[in-house]
């Protein structure tokens, strides 16, 4: 007995010290991706000593720095940890591992809002500058709001949330379809490219915005652990007769995920994969307990989209390719490896 | 003078047109196992759901420890009573001490006490599933995954232990094993009693300390087994021909079942039976 519990204690420190090193070398990471890049490498010393003034900045380093991969890299770290915790969440609130933070549809919104300001100049802000950016967000934001009303009805299960999310998915990629149809080539161009998926459209206010706005969300999952633990093992009936309430759980997490998805996928544009992987990759890492789970799904996260765009916009440098495509690229391979190797945890 | 954990008083409920549950009373007083008996669709699983407020009566009302389930909230519902589903299934190999330790969800807010691991691991303990305790829940069998998520509600240490069908998926060892496990929380702790769903008219014999006897909703008899287990009410509510008596060696209510009764012989065979 005293093994077992002794046993346990010992393992949730292992794992609080994993979160601890993998936070540290992603912070680490990021300092070190800031140095690279297609214009000039700089090593970590250089950009710290530049970013904090230590050290004077040559030419137009300083722009490159501040301007360019400051917020690329925050970008990468906010926006990778958002979509991994919004997936977490949502898959143990839907009791299923399959789901996504795109899974609800609020990606397709996002990009039916996008297509609308792209082909039909279509806006709701009126603002040429942000049309795009403002109604991919308004559109991605009205899915949340469908989310929320149909959280409301009593009859509502996780498999209603799946396939209420599956046809807007459906409804939006038609109106998208349609559209493209009668898009110029330019047109056709422009959306493609937004829908890839990049870092490189926030600018350093907006990656700050974005990430504040992320951080202030993080404890709300963070509160939900010990919910998103029973719903996750039993469903409904477990956690209701375990003291939590599944219908209200349910719609707090969905409503919170699509949030944080939505803010995010605004700025960057699709980024599809991030959200099913990195959740798995922490749950074989440290198990399933969200306690521990959220917090390391977030690094891994913003961990992985850092590693991605990094090598995304300097392996074929000046080339860069968008951080969608090198998701798939490297992360397709490398869960599939973790998948084999560990296949027990499946 | 024993306390009454659990009172429910001329409960009614119905699936839309159908009826389930029709004026049905149940009490569970301290260091009682109450076995509720009865054929399936007879309102048992319906029933212990509603004494754990999963369903919320259309008539009657639920009282636990005095006062009212209705009025509580969720958390302290979980603390009152702990209910153990049929069969669960999971999509995350969650490890078995992850599980056991959500019975200590009603009472902690974020951070887990040494108590709180005590508690998840004298369970595990008790119930003989140490060795399970960091394998994942899903790579073990029905009846392993059974006893697990009664040492879950075990965890939970609320008075009222509601079981439906807790021996379902175990082999005779685990039944009576399990069977033991219970008897002895329940005579141990004082404050503790349970409801257990089963069909194993013997193992309610020799462990129940009262029976419920339901059919077609209604309450056919209660009292102790002796009383309830005739081959009378058997017929009439199971629809089988059983031979009641007194095991030799202990003197315990054994039920041998011989045949079920066709349906158009019922009532002669029944009375054939009793004469």
């Amino acid at each position: 007995m005293e093994d077992v519990a002794e046993a346990y204690l010992h393992g949730q420190r292992q794992r609080m010290l994993f979160l601890l090193m993998a936070s540290v070398m992603t912070a680490v990471g990021a300092i070190l991706a800031m140095g690279f890049g297609s214009s000039e490498n700089l090593s970590m010393r250089s950009t710290l000593g530049i970013l904090f003034g230590f050290q004077s900045a040559e030419g137009l380093q300083m722009e490159i720095l501040v301007n360019l991969r400051l917020p690329r890299v925050l970008i990468a770290l906010v926006g990778g940890a958002a979509l991994a915790m919004a997936g977490t969440m949502m898959q143990g609130a839907l009791g299923n591992p399959l789901v996504s933070p795109l899974t609800l549809g609020v990606a397709s919104g996002a990009g039916l809002g996008a297509a609308l300001a792209i082909v039909l100049d279509i806006t709701i802000f009126g603002l040429a500058e942000f049309a795009i950016l403002g109604n991919a967000f308004i559109f991605a934001m009205l899915v949340v709001a469908f989310i929320v009303k149909l959280g409301d009805m009593s009859t509502v299960t996780s498999e209603s949330y799946i396939l209420v999310g599956i046809a807007i998915t459906f409804i939006a990629g038609a109106i998208i379809q349609t559209m493209t149809y009668f898009a110029t080539d330019a047109e056709i161009s422009q959306l493609t490219h937004w829908s890839f998926g990049s870092l490189s459209r926030p600018n350093l206010a907006q990656a700050i915005l974005i990430g504040l706005t992320i951080l202030s969300f993080m404890p709300f999952g963070m509160v939900a652990a010990w919910d998103l633990n029973t719903l996750a093992v039993g469903g409904d009936d477990f956690a209701a007769s375990t003291g939590v309430d599944p219908r209200k759980t349910r719609r707090s997490i969905l409503i919170l995920s699509a949030t944080m998805t939505a803010v995010v996928i605004a700025f960057t544009g699709i980024i599809g994969f991030l959200g099913l992987v990195a959740p798995h990759i922490s749950r074989i890492l440290v198990g399933n307990d969200y306690r521990v789970l959220i917090p390391t799904s977030a690094v891994m996260g913003a961990a992985v989209l850092l590693v991605a765009d990094t090598i995304g916009r300097t392996l074929f440098a000046p080339i860069v390719l968008p951080v969608g495509i090198m998701l798939s690229i490297l992360g397709g391979p490398f869960f599939l490896y973790l998948l084999m190797l560990r296949r027990k945890s499946l | 003078m024993t306390d009454m954990l659990l009172q429910a008083t001329n409960l009614r409920f119905a699936w839309g047109d159908r009826p389930v549950l029709e004026g049905v009373d149940l009490e569970v007083h301290s260091g009682e196992v109450v076995a509720l008996l009865g054929r399936n669709g007879a309102g048992k699983t319906t029933l212990l759901r509603m004494l754990n407020g999963l369903l919320t009566p259309q008539g009657g009302e639920v009282l636990v420890g005095g006062d009212a389930l209705g009025m509580m909230g969720l958390t302290e519902r979980a603390k009152r009573t702990a209910y153990v589903p049929q069969s669960i299934t999971s999509a995350f190999p969650m490890r078995v001490i992850d599980v056991v330790l959500l019975g200590r969800r009603p009472h902690v807010t974020w951070r887990l006490s040494d108590y709180d691991v005590q508690v998840a691991t004298d369970t595990l303990k008790m119930l003989g599933l140490n060795e399970f305790a960091f394998r994942r829940f899903t790579e073990l069998s029905g009846g392993e995954r059974q006893q697990v998520i009664l040492a879950k509600a075990m965890a939970q240490e609320a008075g009222v232990l509601l079981l439906d069908e807790p021996t379902s998926d175990l082999d005779l060892n685990n039944q009576i094993g399990v069977m033991k496990r219970i008897r002895s929380v329940v005579d141990t702790d004082e404050k503790r009693g349970a409801v257990i769903v089963m069909h194993d008219l013997n193992i309610a014999a020799g462990f129940a300390n009262r029976v419920v006897l339901l059919h077609e909703g209604k309450v056919e008899a209660v009292g102790s087994p002796r009383d309830v287990l005739t081959k009378e009410n058997l017929a009439k509510v199971f629809m089988v021909n059983c031979t009641v008596d007194e095991a030799p060696t202990d003197g315990r209510l054994r039920i041998h079942v011989h045949d079920e009764v066709k349906p158009s012989l019922q009532n002669e065979k029944i009375e054939d039976d009793a004469q």
